[in-house]
């Protein structure tokens, strides 16, 4: 049952992003008017594969960064689904299903389906605000950098005067420049308290816990990046490209830092 | 169907002569009444400026369609400019789809043009005040509306600008949020520039500026737009200031050049700013593109966001069409079942079906043989009672137009409470 799911969960991302990736680029009907319900469908897969796996496995699905990946997946999904319900941009969805897709499809293809806790450490309450920081934190990067993507490609469409379907299908730029910056802080509060969180958590669970542990220095760089960037557009008023450029950048760096901290110390290198 | 169209529009005629057949809604008012007690025992008569269309159902056959074109040429004083070879005849369910299809706004020349459905809609409003409206165009034009409706909310046909100035303001809000919170410099006057102007104000732009040459056609043009008037000297000021400006000057030498622009830029905190250009020649310095955040569009800009609307208009039209066809199908199951045979049919069966059950009730009570004589003689008594009705509505349809009929025939499904099947 648990395999079924975990196989079929990524072609279905796949298949809702290829029909977000039909309306946005082909202004093809038939997806237009599907596509939000199969995106529906496949995100109440996806819980409902969350919650069987949680019960089957006898743990959260947060104990290994493939696993990880897989709620990462799942919750800039569920994100981008209530910024279409709730907004007028309807259309960009295709760029979010993807980074989803792939999510996914690493974390069905990486991820062991350990029994019980493969750690006792893990069994606490501050990890898991930890944890939902943390996927609240990158969901959100991750949709600034796709406004800021969404951002250069209005941008660029204006000014080479690209007047097609793509064009036509986006938002305005004060709109996406508005979702880019609202996402980023959203993402810089949440990586705050994943650091806050993690700070109190880390010296209480690990007695050889370090202050070098390679994914606290580059939580730590992400958020020192984030803070700049923000910063740098509070103080001296920056709009437009430049901020569109910082955004895609910034989720770049931290994407790289992560990869980069996760090839050092495993999950954290504590255990 | 009676009905019968006789008209001319942009296909068959030029606009010389469709302006010459034009009738507002004032004249329809006075010609519609004599048209109708000379040609038609119904009709409505849609005039634009694309288009003059008789819809109507003939008083007798002795009326031909050429006197009817006569009438209305000659009530145009237009014999020299307007020939029968301008118009089109077309009857029933042909008639019928071809008001649907100008109504939805594929007959257009502007295909998806918005304001024909209005436009129909006053026509028959006209016909009605005149009391020249039957039961057939009655139901003909409520299934028009009802398709043009359908047409604008169901498909994108009239989404998108295809106006040169709308066509500005459409980029303007692919930029901004919000043109209310926006402010709008106007350089110069054109038609085009003006158009956008007023466009831009129909947004509620929160305020705009008209610079000109000629400070009294600033004025002019600030009255009618609520606008401030500014010098032309003071145009590298408001730059600053202003998000969206239409430059339209006939000059040699740009109005705006790089270093204008740039240090109005720095001015404004780099938002980016809207500018269009479009003069003959260019009244703003191409390289002005070059800086960040700046939007300088031309005329042939516009012109390719119009054309490209368009072209999507025109994919459009398959699934307009599939309404109409839809709404005709419609037309025609009302049609049909407002015709004299199938009402008849619906009446006995009516009866029929009452005396059943009744006779049901008593099954037991009577011998076989008893209960086979009482159906007979109820059988042979309801054959009686719709003897009279049934030779009634028969006669309802000999010679009669369909309205009358549509209207004797929609009286006998009320009164025996007939219900379409």
């Amino acid at each position: 049952m648990l395999k079924i799911f975990k196989f079929l969960l990524p072609f279905l991302y796949i298949a809702t992003s290829w029909m977000y990736g039909r309306a946005f680029f082909k202004d093809d009907s038939l997806a237009k008017r599907l596509k939000t319900k199969f995106l529906v469908f496949t995100l109440t897969f996806h819980f409902i594969y969350l919650i069987i796996r949680t019960a089957e496995l006898k743990h959260p699905p947060v104990t290994s960064i493939f696993e990880l990946l897989c709620v990462l997946g799942f919750s800039l999904s569920l994100a981008y689904i209530l910024i279409e319900s709730m907004t007028k941009i309807k259309n960009t969805g295709f760029f979010a299903t993807l980074i989803s897709s792939l999510l996914v499809l690493i974390a069905g293809i990486f991820s062991r389906d350990v029994y019980g806790f493969e750690h006792d450490v893990l069994k606490n309450e501050l990890l898991a605000l930890h944890v939902t920081s943390a996927l609240v934190g990158y969901s959100a990067f991750a949709l600034s950098a796709i406004y800021g993507l969404l951002y250069i490609m209005l941008y660029h469409k204006l000014r080479t005067k690209t007047f097609d379907t793509v064009y036509k299908n986006l938002p305005n730029l004060e709109t996406i420049e508005s979702m880019m910056y609202k996402s980023a802080i959203v993402g810089f509060v949440a990586l705050t308290l994943v650091i806050i969180f993690g700070f109190i958590w880390l010296p209480r669970a690990f007695e050889n816990f370090s202050y070098t542990d390679a994914k606290l220095v580059g939580t730590f760089m992400i958020w020192i990046v984030y803070a700049g960037g923000l910063g740098v557009k509070k103080i001296t008023s920056l709009t437009g490209k430049k901020t569109a450029l910082m955004s895609i950048i910034g989720f770049i760096l931290a994407f790289i830092l992560m990869a980069f901290a996760n090839a050092l110390s495993g999950f954290h290198k504590f255990y | 169907m009676d009905l019968v169209l006789i008209g001319l529009n942009h296909k068959t005629a030029s606009v010389e002569v469709r302006e010459k057949l034009y009738y507002t809604l004032d004249e329809v008012e006075k010609v519609l009444p004599e048209i109708v007690q000379l040609f038609l025992k119904e009709g409505v008569l849609l005039s634009t400026c694309n288009r003059t269309e008789l819809y109507g159902v003939f008083r007798d056959e002795s009326v031909k369609c050429e006197d009817v074109i006569n009438f209305l040429i000659s009530g145009k004083r237009a014999e020299d400019i307007v020939k029968h070879s301008h118009f089109y005849i077309m009857r029933s369910y042909d008639a019928v789809r071809h008001l649907l299809e100008v109504a939805s706004g594929i007959d257009s020349m502007l295909i998806g043009d918005v304001q024909i459905l209005g436009q129909v809609k006053d026509a028959y409003e006209v016909a009605v005040k005149c009391g020249v409206v039957g039961t057939l165009l009655h139901e003909v034009f409520h299934t028009a509306f009802r398709t043009g409706k359908r047409a604008k909310t169901e498909t994108a046909i009239s989404e998108g600008a295809v106006s040169v100035s709308y066509a500005a303001v459409e980029l303007a809000e692919k930029i901004f949020a919000d043109i209310s919170k926006k402010k709008g410099l106007l350089i110069g006057a054109g038609e085009t520039a003006e158009l956008t102007a007023k466009h831009l104000v129909s947004r509620g732009i929160n305020e705009l500026y008209i610079a000109n040459r000629t400070i009294e056609r600033a004025e002019k043009l600030a009255k009618e737009f609520n606008g401030k008037v500014v010098k032309l000297d003071e145009i590298q000021d408001k730059l600053g200031e202003v998000d969206i400006v239409i430059s339209s000057v006939a000059v040699n030498d740009y109005i705006l050049n790089f270093s204008q622009v740039k240090s109005a830029m720095a001015k404004r905190g780099n938002k980016p700013i809207l500018i269009i250009d479009i003069g003959v020649p260019r009244n703003v310095d191409p390289k002005v593109r070059e800086i960040e955040n700046v939007f300088l569009e031309d005329i042939d800009s516009l012109e390719a966001i119009a054309k490209a609307n368009y072209e999507r208009r025109l994919n459009e039209i398959p699934k307009v069409q599939k309404i109409i066809d839809e709404e005709l199908k419609n037309l025609i199951k009302w049609y049909d079942a407002h015709q004299v045979a199938p009402t008849i049919k619906l009446l006995r069966e009516r009866f029929e079906k009452i005396r059943q059950a009744e006779i049901e009730k008593y099954r037991n009570k009577f011998s076989p043989e008893d209960f086979q004589k009482v159906d007979a003689l109820t059988r042979s008594l309801v054959n009686k009672l719709l003897h009279t009705p049934t030779v009634s509505i028969r006669e309802s349809s000999n010679g009669k137009p369909d309205s009358e009929r549509i209207k004797f025939i929609q009286f006998v499904r009320e009164l025996f409470g007939l219900e379409q099947k």
